[in-house]
């Protein structure tokens, strides 16, 4: 699976939606992303990309494209 | 003494691992046996769907995920040798659910076996949680099987007094009554114990800081802090203290965001409004000078032109707060007393708040949190802290 393939199943698998959902989706716009959601989809990125995210970034990563830019910095190296 | 009561359910282990738990051998704190334990049953929960709607069981399994267990393993390896003290007996509060798996990780990263006596209310958070360390313990963590005994009894002095004869740690969650109860049954001489008593909490709001805010995040922070846990926690604010320059301004848009909220979220219920009542009678009635200036039973103020220690004697809560405006924040003295735990600050340096703790001597205030995070989860607690307390140092000069 290639890392895009993993960040989408992270948001796929936790928040139960498909992957034509994921443009443009942001913290609130559906029901699953509340700030239960929200911590449920941090465990999964941590886990799927063994990293440990900063309380910052955490607060920062309010939509779907927010965290591809997030993970993609050198803190964490994932490029996406 | 050898715990052989019948009258104990298990649901995680049973008596024969409860009886064995003496002989154990206690782990190193933070050991891997643990820690890996602990991370997957946070991804265990947070993988279950039925957890999904309990927001308490997936902030638990938050806390316990791996990157959160990393730092605070950090934040414990200071060069000293740690290990566990033995068997530890935690009793669990009734109003709290997931308090007992909060407690099983202080004692598992400690090094303990671990028995918890958890509520006999059939909460479904415990059902969770518990058939998740089932899970675990019966596949990849049979190692860990002889550490961990959830049991539940009914009252019960003489069940008490056999587990507390085995113990070497006692951890009892109040409330107070809960507290004097369990302390009947005595503890063998090197055993310690940690007790958490019944406690009240404030906020303080400094109004030209929360002014520059957003109105409804800090609304929201707020009812996480109180209204969520329908403000009965020990954690919860009682009381709000105002600072700064625009009082009046600030206290208005602050009362007002939270009436919208509170109003459309929260379910009051007809005894609450009635207690609320009552409260502010017996304060008034203590000749304590008080005056209700809000106008309906959602969020009940009760505005009062001194504190005194005797002031949160009439506490209340499902939404009944004091209020008081201060020039100096000295002023709040009088209430730091021995119950006073947690201050929720907004717009106040946490320095500001330790040195009116240090320069009165204060008998109160164990923990200073942002607003929205009074019901944080941490590994000091009531100025425990609970890894150091719960397990032994074996000293060797450095």
């Amino acid at each position: 699976m290639t890392n895009l393939e993993k960040y989408n199943k992270a948001f796929t698998d936790t928040f139960e939606i498909t992957e034509d959902q994921l443009d443009g989706l942001k913290y609130q716009d559906i029901d699953a992303w509340d700030s239960v959601g929200h911590m449920s989809l941090i465990a999964a990125l941590e886990d799927t990309f063994d990293i440990m995210m900063d309380t910052d970034d955490i607060i920062d990563l309010n939509s779907y494209e927010k965290g591809k830019e997030i993970l993609g910095k050198d803190d964490y190296g994932v490029s996406l | 003494m050898q715990a052989n009561s019948a009258n104990m359910d298990f649901l995680v282990g049973s008596m024969e691992i409860l009886q064995g738990m003496p002989a154990i051998p206690s782990l190193s704190v933070f050991s891997d046996l643990a820690v890996n334990f602990l991370e997957d049953l946070s991804r265990e929960l947070i993988n279950d769907k039925n957890a999904r709607a309990y927001s308490d069981v997936i902030s638990f399994a938050y806390w316990i995920r791996r990157a959160s267990l990393e730092k605070a393993k950090t934040m414990m390896t200071d060069g000293r040798c740690r290990i566990g003290r033995g068997v530890a007996l935690h009793i669990a509060p009734s109003n709290v659910p997931v308090n007992f798996a909060v407690t099983m990780t202080y004692s598992l990263l400690s090094g303990n076996c671990t028995v918890i006596r958890v509520s006999s209310k059939p909460f479904e958070q415990i059902a969770i949680i518990c058939r998740a360390l089932n899970k675990l313990l019966s596949g990849a963590f049979s190692s860990l099987i002889p550490y961990v005994c959830v049991v539940r009894y009914e009252h019960s002095d003489e069940i008490t007094a056999e587990l507390s004869a085995m113990c070497d740690v006692r951890v009892v969650w109040g409330g107070n009554r809960t507290i004097a109860q369990i302390r009947k049954a005595s503890l063998p001489p090197r055993a310690i114990e940690l007790t958490f008593s019944d406690r009240h909490s404030i906020a303080i709001i400094n109004s030209d800081e929360y002014l520059k805010r957003d109105p409804e995040k800090t609304a929201k922070d707020f009812y996480t802090d109180t209204y969520y846990t329908d403000q009965n926690a020990c954690s919860s604010p009682r009381l709000v203290v105002w600072t700064g320059s625009c009082v009046s301004e600030a206290r208005e848009r602050f009362w007002s965001y939270l009436d919208r909220l509170v109003k459309q979220d929260y379910n009051l219920r007809p005894i609450q409004s009635v207690d609320k009542l009552l409260s502010l009678c017996l304060l008034s009635a203590s000749g304590q000078s008080a005056r209700l200036v809000s106008s309906d039973n959602y969020v009940v103020r009760v505005e009062v032109d001194h504190l005194s220690p005797e002031l949160m004697n009439y506490k209340d809560s499902g939404g009944y707060f004091f209020e008081y405006t201060a020039k100096d924040i000295n002023e709040i003295v009088p209430v730091l007393t021995k119950s006073c735990q947690t201050i929720t600050v907004l717009g106040i340096p946490y320095k500001d708040v330790t040195d009116v703790v240090v320069n009165n001597g204060t008998k109160g205030v164990d923990r200073i949190v942002p607003m929205g995070m009074a019901m944080g989860i941490e590994y000091i607690w009531d100025g425990f802290d609970m890894i150091s307390s719960m397990s032994r140092i074996v000293y060797f000069p450095q």
